[in-house]
């Protein structure tokens, strides 16, 4: 018995274009500045079906920003589970910054131009080189604690990353976020945006990268009522 | 038994007198009809001697009856009738025979006497043209035999209409709610075909964190047992083979399908039924019944949510009609 559906809108590539992801108000795909960066659609990397997105940065040690990336501006639920897998074809010595996912606020929910930072989830270096997650807060601007020991983020290998984001303006507000199911950090019990407007990206971005080549593939993204987890389908 | 009490002789002439006189009586008694006072005696009013002796003269000739019952000797009539209620007894010389005869029709008891008289004095059955006298068997007339079964005769259909708490077990939460039960059993054997009809709901539950509200529809096939009497209670036994129909319905998602599926699956329950033979009993079920292919649930994004609960019980009670 199909009983339904809570995932409210998902993005499989199967299509071997972007438009579910431009299809949608306020729904993109690109990359900035191209060259050198790029996004497409290909079959080098699948996580499931045939094809997955494929952005690529290069990223060098002049200190320029370089940005590939899916988004999803508004019309989103106030409260949602918004997951993503990624595939990482290698380690990269993280310099400056390396995101992988983002949410977005806006001060006025009707005016674009009040569009400004809100999470970082990026990539960062443990002390033994390998790769290991870290939230960052553009309004306080600090990085948000994550739990310990840090979780690895594993490198050839499909990885899903998964938050439920309840953009509350009072103390109900709450960030949790998922590597692979399990927990990494959980802000809790405090605003989020300013307004109920959300956006989400799903996105390779970077600054100062070692090599300054650097490959993400992302598929199987969702935006659900309920968690999706690693198990989950989000497509039939 | 009582002794039977000598019937009164009239009083004699002097000795001499009486002996010659007596011998000559005799005399002439050979040659007279028989005296029924001084063959048939005894203080019975059903029958009375007198009614004996009439049923008896077609039967045996009364010269012929003299001479076999006179070796009875002794001053009392040979033939002694009494009456012992709902029975009589008949003495004929030696011979003695008690017939129960509850309904005191006096005539019949009157021509079973002459009969057994007839017969216990040497004449042939066949000839006085006789049927076989009823066996003086106290058993055969004290009592009537009850009838096989159970008391009074079972009633040919059976209409069990009741309210009805179930619950499920496994496939998620388990989950419990109300319905409504008609049972009717056909027919009156050892076992009886029984079909119902039963709907259960809502009920809600949870499966792989989706919220469902349920409604069950059950259609079952059984074999009712024979009721056995324990104290003031008849208990039965069912087997049978039932089919559900379950209609789900997500309350949780944001593109909710309401869905349709069935099982089918064995069936047993044990009840009672309350109360006396009357025509209304309350009665009680308590039925279970296994679906060992319960339908598979999905919804995304959690995908497979399992079987839906392959384990039904519940009780059923209400009034039990034997429509006859």
């Amino acid at each position: 018995m199909d009983l339904g559906s809570n995932v409210l809108w998902a993005s499989t590539f199967e299509g071997g274009t972007f438009g579910e992801w431009t299809g949608v108000q306020g729904g993109g795909a690109n990359a900035s500045p191209t060259p050198p960066n790029t996004i497409a659609v290909s079959t080098n990397y699948a996580h499931h079906g045939r094809y997955a997105a494929e952005l690529t940065i290069d990223a060098g040690p002049d200190g320029t920003q370089e940005n590939a990336g899916l988004n999803r501006k508004g019309g989103l639920p106030v409260e949602a589970y918004y997951s993503a897998w990624y595939y990482l074809p290698r380690t990269i010595a993280v310099g400056t910054f390396w995101i992988l996912f983002k949410f977005r606020l806006r001060t006025d929910a009707n005016d674009s131009n009040t569009e400004n930072e809100f999470y970082d989830l990026e990539l960062t270096n443990a002390a033994d080189g390998s790769l290991t997650l870290l939230l960052y807060d553009h309004q306080s601007g600090a990085d948000v604690p994550i739990v310990s020991p840090a979780p690895v983020v594993p490198v050839s290998v499909w990885f899903q990353i998964e938050a439920f984001y309840r953009n509350a303006q009072d103390d109900s507000g709450r960030l949790t976020i998922w590597l692979d199911g399990r927990m990494v950090v959980d802000v809790t019990g405090q605003p989020m945006a300013p307004t109920p407007w959300v956006e989400w990206d799903a996105v390779n971005v970077g600054e100062n990268l070692t090599p300054s080549t650097a490959v993400v593939a992302i598929d199987d993204c969702a935006v659900s009522l309920s968690r999706v987890g690693p198990a989950g389908v989000i497509a039939e | 038994m009582r002794r039977p009490r000598a019937a009164p002789r009239a009083t004699g002439l002097t000795l001499g007198l009486a002996v010659a006189l007596g011998c000559a009586v005799e005399a002439t008694a050979a040659a007279q009809a028989p005296d029924p006072a001084a063959l048939v005696g005894g203080e019975s009013h059903c029958p009375t001697p007198a009614a004996v002796w009439q049923k008896l003269v077609p039967l045996v000739p009364g010269d012929l009856l003299v001479d076999r019952l006179r070796v009875a000797g002794g001053p009392a009539p040979p033939i002694q009738v009494i009456d012992l209620g709902t029975s009589f007894l008949v003495t004929a010389g030696h011979r003695v025979r008690e017939y129960p005869e509850p309904a005191r029709d006096c005539g019949e008891r009157a021509r079973f006497a002459a009969l057994f008289i007839a017969i216990a004095t040497g004449a042939d059955p066949a000839s006085v043209g006789a049927p076989a006298v009823p066996p003086a068997r106290p058993e055969a007339v004290t009592a009537v035999a009850a009838p096989p079964g159970d008391g009074p005769r079972q009633p040919r259909l059976r209409l069990d209409v009741g309210a009805s708490a179930a619950a499920t077990l496994g496939g998620g939460g388990a989950t419990i709610a109300p319905g409504l039960a008609v049972r009717s059993g056909f027919g009156a054997g050892r076992l009886v075909p029984v079909a119902a009809l039963a709907v259960v709901g809502p009920a809600d539950g949870n499966a792989g964190g989706v919220d469902i509200r349920e409604w069950q529809g059950t259609a079952d096939l059984d074999l009712r047992s024979a009721f056995r009497s324990i104290g003031a209670f008849r208990a039965y036994v069912e087997l049978g083979a039932v089919l559900e129909v379950i209609s789900d319905r997500p309350t949780n998602l944001a593109a909710a399908q309401s869905q349709l599926s069935y099982a089918v699956g064995p069936r047993a329950a044990v009840g009672v039924l309350m109360g006396t033979h009357a025509r209304m009993s309350p009665f009680l079920l308590v039925h279970g019944a296994w679906f060992p292919r319960a339908p598979e649930r999905f919804a995304l994004p959690a995908g497979d949510l399992g079987r839906a609960a392959p384990w039904n019980i519940g009780a059923t009670g209400g009034v039990s009609w034997g429509l006859r």
